[in-house]
């Protein structure tokens, strides 16, 4: 029996941002510690929760491009925002339509096919292979989000028994952190003032908050934040998550109500820098930006209560996870393999002890069992967009890749072992005790994932 | 592309560029000059940094008389972000306190201005918004404690045409022996209704008005969500009397905050009559029209 499936894809999400999680983050200054979430809760208790999970590409139409298809943006062609999937590339909503009669309906923020963020501007190619239910015109979680747990909630109800759903409800939120110097309470003209008078409320800095590595991207750095504007904005960040388990909860108790099986899976483009390293939003390739949350859910088929520190995966594991229990095939080129077996048993045959996170032109990034390797390239296209030509703010012409000269080693490189310094404080590429550590991880990268060091890909959006 | 306010200050038919056109031109100018921020007390006022580009020219909505147990309010709703105003919708409540109070809501929140294409099964060019109306049956106390309701929402064309793609959805809930029933359709589920004496999100507007009118300085409480979704430790705590500019008219206002857990930190700005004028949390500000 082919079970329904839903996917709640929120934006932004710190992996620690789940109150379940405090005994694995124990850290007081994990968010999980300073949140309450009821919802994400349940099903956290009630699922199975990846706590290696990464994704592929720390910003938003990339990595969405990347969970959709099943393949790297060097793949995808989504290699920076507001490029379109390339044409043979097929996504979830396409592969389905063509090997199964799911129904297919997407609603809330996509923001990974063509010169649209939202599914609300004129043209012909919008979401394909969905059913798109329009909501999401002005772009924040906070006007937008109970409306797509509402009508998510609403088809779910509605749905018949006759055949499955796909559905994906694209939540905004957490993202509204992006917009709380201008919009939200960042722009304030006392910056060192208590404003709403949260006393300890308010959470504790991190204790990376004074680490800053020198950096090619700066544009997540906010070193001229004072502590009490951190404080409150991590603060703030984590309502927004409250307010995201409310809309998870919303959805959940729709399934939950259904008689037949639904799987359902939880996961996030990117997280949030929520002040480590001086950090905020997403744009870099420290833990906070790369890891996701994601927790697989139906009750009595996917095991209850695992909290898996060992298996690494990433975005890429879940367009053939999802294929498996829909009994179609896997697209051709995706590289991982389903998650299904070790999420009803506990076993696979699959080694989970790498993950790729590809970082725009600037970096690769290689989790390999215990250690991280950033590995930096020289800017060799426009500041910022070198795969994007843009005019009037839209992206209107894509320029291929041309092979290894954009792609120039810079010689920079930052090496932490994950499992001992979490909080990434230590670099350790300079210490000749790792050189072949380093050299280890180097061939991962260039043997194992040549695709995301030379692309030499033409892509097709027409 | 049409676009017009019906009697109840609704919008109908407002795609992007209609929308658009309601709104006044100095509220969609990027350059606009931020007259008040000189004016602002830093320590105070700093939620009035978010209205800037709304209240110069602000019709402020002036009556003889108003009651906190019979009212009927309408709001216009702004998005807020990256200093774009957005007028995004429109949300209006009622009250009627003869017996039991009983709250009437309406809102409609501005969706798309197209869709999907393709095949046939799509409706090009659907000009819809998401609409919620709830008719709800309070305690006769502060928090409006909620003990029955019938909800609706739906994503459709007006208010009057069939929600589009089976997002119509309709509960009816009700509160009794500490626990929140919910029902729609074959669905029936329990809950908690928290730690907390129990109010609404929209309850809150009735809240800060008696605040104001008792003076009460601080209540704390549970509060639903959409009224469905039940979120403890919140609370609302007034801040100060302050009288501002607003329309080229100095109005004695009570600014209350309410904050807690799933709450992005709000502010009620309440008039002299102990009415709500402005609302202003993250990313929105409801202006009463």
């Amino acid at each position: 029996m082919r079970p329904n499936i839903l996917i709640i894809f929120t934006d932004q999400q710190n992996i620690d941002s789940i109150a379940a999680y405090k005994h694995h983050f124990s850290h007081e200054a994990y968010g999980c510690h300073w949140v309450k979430t009821p919802n994400l809760d349940r099903m956290v208790e009630n699922g199975y929760s990846f706590l290696e999970s990464h994704s592929c590409n720390p910003v938003s139409s990339p990595a969405r491009s990347c969970t959709f298809t099943g393949r790297y943006s060097t793949e995808t062609g989504l290699t920076y925002n507001n490029i379109g999937i390339d044409k043979d590339v097929p996504n979830m909503g396409q592969w389905f339509e063509k090997y199964s009669d799911y129904d297919r309906v997407y609603c809330g923020k996509w923001h990974a096919g063509g010169k649209w963020n939202y599914p609300d501007i004129d043209g012909n190619r919008k979401i394909p292979g969905f059913d798109t239910i329009p909501v999401s015109v002005w772009g924040t979680g906070d006007f937008n989000d109970f409306q797509v747990s509402g009508a998510i909630r609403a088809y779910i109800q509605n749905h018949d028994y006759d055949k499955p759903f796909l559905a994906i409800a694209g939540l905004m939120n957490p993202h509204d952190i992006c917009y709380w110097t201008q919009g939200l309470w960042g722009k304030r003209l006392v910056p060192d003032q208590d404003l709403f008078m949260l006393g300890d409320q308010l959470p504790p800095l991190p204790p990376n908050y004074q680490f800053n590595f020198e950096d090619p991207e700066p544009r997540s750095q906010r070193n001229n934040r004072t502590k009490m504007e951190w404080k409150n904005y991590i603060y703030d960040y984590l309502r927004m998550i409250e307010k995201l388990d409310m809309d998870l909860g919303r959805m959940l108790e729709a399934v939950d109500g259904r008689r037949d099986e639904t799987l359902v899976v939880l996961t996030a483009d990117h997280g949030e820098g929520a002040g480590r390293h001086r950090r905020e939003q997403k744009w870099h390739p420290f833990e906070q930006s790369v890891k996701v949350p994601l927790v697989y859910y139906m009750p009595g088929k996917v095991r209850k209560n695992v909290f898996d520190t060992e298996n690494i995966v990433s975005q890429i594991h879940l367009m053939p996870t999802l294929c498996e229990y829909a009994g179609i095939p896997t697209p051709p080129g995706c590289l991982a393999g389903s998650l299904k077996s070790l999420i009803e048993t506990g076993e696979t045959e699959q080694e989970l002890d790498t993950a790729i996170v590809e970082f725009k032109h600037i970096a690769r990034v290689v989790r390999y069992q215990d250690f991280k390797y950033v590995k930096y390239y020289e800017y060799s296209g426009e500041q910022d967009q070198p795969f994007v030509r843009r005019s009037d703010g839209k992206a209107e012409k894509f320029t291929p890749c041309v092979g290894k000269e954009r792609y120039k080693e810079s010689g920079r490189m930052l090496l932490f072992n994950i499992r001992e310094d979490p909080w990434e404080t230590i670099d350790l590429s300079k210490d000749p005790d790792y050189a072949t550590k380093i050299d280890e991880l180097e061939d991962v990268l260039i043997n194992r994932f040549e695709m995301v060091v030379q692309p030499g890909y033409h892509y097709d959006r027409n | 592309m049409k676009t017009s306010i019906n009697r109840r200050g609704f919008i109908r038919n407002a795609g992007l560029a209609g929308m658009a056109a309601m709104v006044p031109s100095h509220i969609l100018s990027s350059s606009f000059a931020p007259l008040y921020t000189a004016q602002i007390d830093p320590e105070n006022e700093f939620a009035l940094l978010k209205l800037e580009k709304i209240l110069p020219e602000y019709d402020f909505p002036f009556i003889d008389a108003y009651s906190t147990e019979n009212f009927q309010l309408k709001f216009t709703l702004y998005n807020l972000y990256n200093n774009f105003v957005k007028l995004a919708g429109s949300f209006n409540i009622s009250k009627q306190a003869a017996n039991d109070p009983n709250f009437h809501v309406e809102s409609i929140r501005s969706s798309s201005t197209d869709i999907i294409f393709e095949t046939d099964k799509y409706k090009k060019n659907f000009k819809g918004s998401y609409f919620f109306t709830g008719d709800i049956i309070t305690e006769n106390n502060m928090l409006a404690t909620p003990r029955s309701w019938l909800c609706k929402t739906k994503i459709a064309r007006t208010l009057k045409d069939p929600p589009y793609m089976n997002t119509g959805h309709v509960w009816r809930g009700r509160v009794r022996d500490g626990k929140i029933s919910y029902e729609s359709g074959p669905y029936y589920q329990t809950k908690s209704i928290g730690e907390r004496e129990l109010t609404w999100k929209w309850g809150i507007i009735n809240l800060v008005q008696k605040m104001a009118e008792e003076s009460v300085n601080e209540i704390h409480f549970s509060a639903m969500d959409e009224m469905d979704m039940v979120y403890d430790h919140q609370y609302a705590r007034f801040r100060k009397s302050k009288t501002i500019d607003c329309g080229q008219r100095k109005i004695d206002f009570k600014v209350f905050d309410v904050l807690g857990d799933g709450i992005i930190p709000t502010v009620y700005w309440v008039d002299k009559l102990n009415r709500v004028v402005f609302l202003v949390t993250g990313t929105e500000a409801f202006v009463l029209a």
